[in-house]
């Protein structure tokens, strides 16, 4: 009797020795990268949502180009408070949405591409030409990311001689292994080597995504930030030349849903199910419900900079009450947000090629962009110095809220005034670079901030 | 209800039936300690069902009793057991008296600890048992909150006054830090599943209670496991404590009816208002012009100084009120040889001092013990409850929150309150209304509907008198709904119903059997081997409709609607079990007992599937050797110790998972569609690695009974450390996963400690005075937590951190010195204690204080004077700080568009002023920081977290019922609950838990961090009881 009883117990026991599988409790939304992402249609799905993460309000639909202008000085700053106050302060600390936000956003995107670039060779039902195509969209997200990113958080390429100064963490493949924060140049050849590669790997035409050109807009972005004018003018001007855009008569043409010539890469909405990408981007200008104003009003600074019979003036700036609100990306209610377009290729051509001593060529991207704003063109004689801050002003006034300004101003002075004031602070202080945010800090106990010294 | 009173004839009527057959039988009186009759004290025939109550003079007859000798137990609540032998002769009565006296934590106890139960004498682990008559203060609805100050080491923080709120509860302190810290709640033998708390997330600011839907008089008693030999037996689930609650069961004899009834009334514990509209006024004026402003400040909106002339409005009278609660239950026990039964229903609702906020609960149960033959028992525990809140935003979400902040006083409730001739007058709407707590009550309507069925049955069958097996099968089921309603002012364009729904299975089945093994004279060994298999499962959906009219949940049309969606699997897990538990004693004076349970869960990672969790105990009654001198004051000692392991499995059962994001997935919010929305993504990465956190506790005590029991005592020494415990290591924004968290189990942290507790019967006779005092002294230190940074684990807002070497929940803020009384300016220290001006957290944060108490305790005093009882008791919380995290806002920056504290005022104002606030101005920037004021977090905010409450005050009379009344026993009681709170800290109420969502959250910073968190409640209660 004791023994049968003993015996059932040992049976119990040897269960455990048995498989554990009957355990296994799977929820709908659990698997792994290499069954959900198995052929071209997941492929792309996923990658979309790279492209998703792009179009976010804390990254290209919005933050990036608003914080370039905060720290600089297109934006009226009364009445600002909160996040936008510390930017505009020049006195981030590690503790702001913002900031969170654009690394998140940002990062989010780039390991999302990541993500994909990691199972490109398991993919099945794909010509090598496809894949590389693939391969090439993602070089060319993660690359306009860390371009970015590298401007927000870091000293300017230029800082130092060899830019061994702190950039950004940056990643070639997706993983969550600590990653400490590379030099700008090392953030800087990262990026070129996967332009030049993106460049090589799409094709010229991509239905709506990054393709060979963008690649190239988006490396002479870069070697025009690092003032090197041969490659952005070689860049700029084969895209300008040999590529499919064609220069828009109405300046304002691109920030609308369609129709224009200029978008060398757009982050697109549709009108289904409300969706607007870049819905952020004007929201900001948009008056808010609860008390009639905008977030944001632009400072008079950028807002004189518009002679009174420019067109542009008029056109995205309205009076609210005194101050000015900038109406530039209202045109449609849904619209594309062209964050690579034809007129910054003109600029970039026009400012290398004056930078290089070829003027004519200088002028005749400056006229064209000046004639189409009603202004009268400017004489066939300007060259050098002159010419070259006729680009500038010009740079300024037609990407305002393009997350140009403060980027550019810092190039200028890496270029030639290393005692530039950015509204009254120097252009290299520590409140200039924007502080790294907990939330890329706290995953790395070696994540070095940076100098948190204002600008004072 | 016609039902209800079907299901309740059927049932009784077997027992009501039953008792025909003629045998011997037993009659007797029983009288308590002062010769008074004892009413309604029932009486079983030891190893039969067979059973009676005692009459209204104390007598009792127990018939068809089996001639023989035969051994009767008395029992009465609040009264020792006592069992007396009797021989019964064939178709003749036996005589038995009993006299019993006043419980004491008798020795003979039967403590529920897990699978079985033991006599509190045989005890080596450390289990605190609370009767249903101490249960009786619980706050608002939910059980829970009635054990608070009435056992050492558990320290409960009352989830703030609204209706049907969660607390937090920590047993020996915080020994998680990612993982879930609360205890395993088991009721009746089924593991009640705690991740329910967040289900809904804190929605209106608050967090969802799964025990909200148990009804306190249902209870028999709760036991609560606190250390690892008593834990052990629930393994990888009993790292936290276990607390058992065994609701109440038939007993044999007549049936007796039970009616309670509570009504009350209840207030916050403390209002505080913020300041006047000429006070603010001042304020911001003030500040304006040290801040270089000329002129009246502009007011905020664009309001005039006309516009509001004749305006002021108290936001905190407006959205709070005296709240009404009532309860009623309806309880019948009955019994005979086959079948006991206690049925119950239940109302309740409770109001809280929150305009709109309530829970209404109905409930129902029914536990049903079939003894159809000898060897064979079955038991049927079942239970039926409904629960509706209605919830207002509150805290952060609104509310109350917003009367002290947004809500400023020259506001207007509505629109024509502006004189005519204002802009803004309009005769009808309410006035600024995302920042209206009015309009936003008004508008918008929080409700949450839940069904939970708890359900087992139990086989128990006894081959030999030395063995039993156990089989028993549990359900429980919830589904919850939580609406919200957004009529069309509210969203300006159409009305908005939403729906979140829920519905969980948890099913599990254990098997035991425990053999008394035959052993020589004074060595008694009893054995328990079982397996257990628990399989939960959830699944959610989520429903919006902005197209119609009317709530969903009042509409059947959308109901169906939503019922024709498809619910998203969520997941769930599964747990099998395999435990044994051997106890030995020798003369019954020493004891040892060896446990072991292995635990494999669908939670832990493919690596590392089962764990092992063995405990050994021992315990020796010293008092009971030869040796022991007689009539020695100390006439009871035992020493106690025990060791072993537990684990905590609290963890998400999706951890071990990569999981992914489609763009068809409702609960997923992504940032619009790319293209039509043809979007996936990772969200994390998979975990094969993840497992249980092991706990290694130690524990020694010494029980002391002096002066023949009229003082007891206890006293425990632990230590408990948590190795393996679970970190959500950050993953770095660089990696692209939306500061997700990868769970590693890498951290370690020790609670050790000291509980004392004491009982002394100051008096006893006519008057009695009983004085019981608890302690529990707990220190927390985090040991390692692998490479996290301060910043990696947060508490969410607020600032708490885990940090090596500190208690779990420190605050980690910059130090605020001083001000400068030259210039009204605010001085810091620096990371190396310098003065600076400079408000910089990012280099100069320190360790300032920690949300772990120093010690815990309460303190109650018990009085009876012939039919007339007091007792009151106190609970205490000495040390730790409260972190104030809204006081940036009421106390820092001077800006327009919040509200100030009535404390605000010593501030500097001309030079040489040592105040205790700078000077008020209107930025950051003057503050010494960056632009923002929100980040404005130091120690000014910081406060002493002691406090000292009067938790329950009662008065109670009974009627002792004479022949010829309706009622056997009547007791009438007043009841106020935390009534008096003593503190040094200003603000609304010391005793905080915070609306946090997440375990991690709850651990680092869900108590002593307060955003506006509303206060607790303190009621007013009239309460009966009649037995019938």
């Amino acid at each position: 009797m004791k023994s049968r009883y003993f015996l059932f117990v040992i049976m119990i026991f040897g269960l455990s020795a048995c498989s554990d599988t009957f355990l296994e409790t799977v929820p709908d939304n659990a698997s792994s990268i290499s069954v959900e992402l198995t052929n071209k249609t997941e492929a792309r799905e996923f990658l979309n949502s790279g492209y998703n993460s792009l179009t976010d309000g804390a990254a290209y639909g919005g933050q990036f180009a608003l914080i370039s202008e905060l720290m600089a000085d297109g934006i009226d700053g009364a009445f600002l408070e909160g996040d936008w106050l510390a930017h505009y302060s020049r006195s981030t600390d590690l503790f702001l949405g913002t900031t969170r936000g654009m690394m998140e956003s940002g990062y989010r995107a780039s390991g999302r591409a990541n993500n994909v670039l990691d199972q490109i060779p398991a993919l099945t039902d794909m010509t090598d030409a496809e894949k590389q195509a693939f391969e090439g969209e993602v070089k060319f997200i993660r690359s306009m990311v860390y371009f970015d990113l590298v401007r927000f958080f870091g000293q300017p390429h230029g800082y130092t001689p060899d830019n061994s100064q702190l950039g950004i963490a940056v990643r070639t493949t997706q993983s969550i292994d600590i990653v400490d924060r590379s030099s700008v140049a090392d953030v800087y050849a990262l990026v070129i080597s996967d332009l030049q590669d993106a460049v090589n790997l799409l094709p010229a035409n991509n239905d709506i995504y990054a393709n060979s050109w963008a690649a190239k807009a988006l490396l002479a972005k870069v070697y025009f930030q690092m003032n090197d004018f041969q490659n952005a003018f070689d860049m700029a001007n084969d895209v300008i030349t040999n590529g499919p855009f064609s220069f828009d008569t109405d300046f304002s043409l691109k920030y609308g849903f369609g129709d224009s010539g200029e978008v060398i890469f757009g982050l697109l909405s549709t009108h289904l199910d409300f969706d607007n990408a870049n819905g952020g981007l004007r929201g900001y200008h948009r008056p808010d419900p609860s008390n009639g104003l905008p977030a944001v009003f632009a400072s008079s600074d950028i807002v004189n900079s518009f002679p009174g019979d420019d067109a542009r003036r008029s056109a995205w700036f309205a009076d609210v009450n005194g101050r000015f609100a900038c109406t530039k990306f209202g045109v449609d209610n849904v619209y594309t947000n062209p964050v690579i377009h034809l007129t910054e290729m003109k600029l970039i051509r026009g400012e290398s090629a004056a930078e290089l001593g070829n003027a004519p060529m200088g002028v005749a991207d400056l006229n064209d962009i000046r004639e189409r704003a009603g202004l009268v063109a400017l004489s066939d004689a300007l060259a050098g110095e002159p010419l070259i801050q006729n680009l500038r002003l010009e740079r300024r006034k037609e990407l305002y809220f393009e997350n140009n300004r403060m980027h550019e101003l810092k190039r200028q002075a890496v270029k030639d005034s290393p005692n530039l004031l950015i509204r009254n602070a120097p252009w290299d202080c520590p409140g200039m670079v924007c502080q790294i945010p907990d939330n890329e800090l706290k995953g790395n106990p070696n994540m070095q901030s940076n100098p948190q010294a204002g600008c004072e | 209800m016609k039902s209800l009173n079907y299901i309740l004839t059927m049932l009784l009527v077997p027992v009501l039936c039953s008792g025909l057959m003629a045998q011997g039988a037993i009659q007797g009186l029983v009288l308590d300690e002062n010769n008074e009759p004892v009413i309604g004290g029932n009486l079983v025939i030891e190893g039969t069902s067979n059973g009676t109550v005692t009459e209204f003079d104390g007598t009792y007859i127990i018939e068809n009793v089996s001639p023989g000798n035969v051994s009767v137990t008395v029992s009465y609540v609040g009264y020792e057991s006592l069992t007396k032998s009797v021989s019964v002769p064939e178709s003749g009565t036996a005589t038995l008296d009993f006299k019993i006296g006043v419980d004491t934590e008798t020795l003979e106890e039967v403590v529920v600890v897990g699978y079985t139960t033991q006599r509190r004498r045989e005890l080596v682990g450390n289990v605190t048992k609370i009767q249903n008559s101490e249960l009786n203060d619980n706050v608002g609805t939910t059980f829970e909150t009635a054990l608070q100050g009435k056992a050492p080491g558990l320290q409960i923080v009352q989830g703030s006054g609204t209706a049907g709120s969660h607390s937090i509860v920590r047993i020996r302190g915080t020994a998680s830090i990612s993982s879930g810290g609360d205890p395993l709640y088991v009721i009746d033998g089924i593991p009640i599943v705690q991740e329910e708390n967040y289900l809904f997330g804190e929605r209106g600011g608050q967090n969802n209670n799964p025990l909200s839907s148990l009804n306190p008089s249902d209870i028999e008693s709760v036991e609560i496991l606190k250390d690892a030999s008593a834990a052990a037996i629930y393994g990888s689930k009993g790292a936290n404590g276990v607390i058992i609650i065994t609701t109440k069961r038939g007993r044999t004899g007549k049936p007796t009816f039970n009616y309670t009834t509570k009504m009350g009334i209840t207030r916050p514990t403390n209002i505080l208002k913020p300041v006047s509209k000429d006070e603010w006024l001042q304020i911001r004026q003030e500040a304006h012009e040290n801040s270089g402003g000329v002129g009246r400040v502009p007011l905020p909106l664009g309001l005039s100084y006309d516009d509001i002339a004749n305006i002021e409005t108290d936001w905190v009278d407006a959205v709070i009120r005296t709240g009404f609660d009532q309860e009623h239950n309806l309880s019948v026990r009955a019994g005979n040889k086959w079948l006991a039964a206690y049925l119950g229903v239940t109302y309740s609702k409770n109001e809280s001092y929150l305009i709109g906020n309530d829970f209404e609960r109905r409930s129902a149960r029914a536990n049903l013990d079939f003894t159809p033959m000898d060897k064979l028992k079955i038991t049927v525990s079942s239970s039926i409850a409904r629960g509706l809140r209605n919830k207002t935003p509150q805290a952060w979400s609104g509310g109350l929150g917003l009367a002290q902040s947004n809500a400023l006083p020259f506001y207007p409730i509505t629109r024509n309150e502006f004189p005519e001739e204002s802009p803004f007058y309009e005769p009808f709407g309410y006035f600024n209304q995302y920042q209206n707590p009015v309009a936003q009550i008004a508008y918008t309507d929080l409700e949450t509907r839940e069904i939970r069925y708890l359900n087992n049955i139990q086989i128990s069958y006894v081959p030999t008198d030395r063995l039993v097996f156990t089989l028993q099968g549990n359900y429980d089921f919830t589904d919850i709904g939580d609406y919200s309603f957004e009529q069309q002012e509210w969203t300006t364009t159409v009305p908005i119903s939403k729906a979140w729904l829920f519905k969980s299975k948890n099913r599990s089945a254990f098997l035991t059997g425990q053999y008394d093994v035959p052993m020589a004279e004074n060595h008694s060994v009893k054995v328990l081997a079982g397996t257990e298999y628990q399989q939960y499962d959830r699944e959610s959906l989520y429903a919006e409709y902005s197209d119609k009219f009317g709530q969903i949940y009042s509409n059947s049309t959308y109901r169906d609607r939503v019922s024709e969606l498809d619910y998203f699997y969520n997941g769930g897990y599964k747990f099998f079990s395999l435990f044994g538990r051997v106890n030995y004693s020798y003369k019954d004076k020493f004891y040892a007992q060896v446990v072991f349970r292995r635990d494999a869960s669908s939670k832990f990672g493919a690596e590392n599937r089962w764990g092992n969790f063995p405990s050994v105990g021992l315990g020796y009654i010293v008092s009971e050797e030869d040796f022991w001198p007689e009539n020695f004051p100390v006439n009871y000692l035992k020493l106690k110790g025990s060791w072993g392991l537990t684990g905590n499995s609290n963890i998400p059962d999706d951890a071990i998972f990569a999981t992914f994001a489609f763009n068809n997935n409702p609960d997923n919010i992504d940032y619009g569609n790319y293209y039509n929305g043809n979007t996936q993504h990772q969200i994390k990465e998979e975990n094969p690695f993840i497992k249980w956190e092991t706990v290694s506790t130690i524990d020694v005590g010494i029980e002391v009974g002096m002066f023949d029991d009229r003082i007891t005592s206890d006293l425990t020494f632990y230590n408990k450390l948590t190795q393996d415990a679970i970190l959500g290591e950050f993953v770095s924004a660089s990696a692209g996963y939306d500061n997700s968290v990868f769970f590693r189990n890498i951290g370690k942290i020790r609670n050790r400690g000291v509980e004392f507790e004491i009982t002394s019967r100051n008096f006893v006779g006519k008057f009695s005075w009983t004085t019981d005092l608890n302690i529990g002294v707990n220190r927390n230190k985090v040991l390692d937590v692998g490479n996290a940074t301060p910043d990696a684990l947060d508490g969410g807002f607020g600032d708490t951190r885990v940090i090596e070497g500190q208690p779990i929940g420190v605050n980690y803020i910059v130090e605020f010195s001083h001000v400068d009384p030259a210039t009204g300016a605010p001085v810091y220290l620096d990371a190396d204690g310098n003065e600076t001006f400079e408000y910089n957290p990012t280099d100069n944060r320190v360790v300032a204080g920690s949300i772990q108490p120093d010690f815990t305790g309460g303190l109650k005093n018990t009085f009876r004077y012939k039919n007339i009882g007091l007792d009151f008791l106190f609970y205490f919380v000495k040390g730790g700080t409260i972190y104030d995290d809204a006081a940036k806002r009421q106390l820092g920056v001077i800006a327009d568009d919040w509200t100030y504290m009535p404390y605000i005022f010593d501030r500097w104002r001309e030079p040489g002023d040592l105040a205790t606030f700078p000077k008020y101005v209107e930025s950051m920037n003057e503050w010494g920081g960056s632009g923002n004021i929100w980040q404005n977090n130091h120690t000014l905010w910081l406060y002493d977290a002691s406090f000292i409450r009067l938790r329950n005050i009662t008065l109670s009379y009974s009627i002792k019922p004479k022949e010829g009344m309706v009622f056997k026993n009547v007791r009438l009681y007043v009841q106020g609950i935390n009534l008096l709170t003593f503190t040094k800290y200003p603000g609304w109420d010391p005793e905080i838990a915070r609306d946090r969502s997440g375990e991690q959250a709850r651990n680092i910073g869900g108590t002593n961090v307060t955003y506006l968190t509303p206060p607790q409640a303190k009621s007013f209660i009239f309460g009966a009881s009649f037995d019938f």
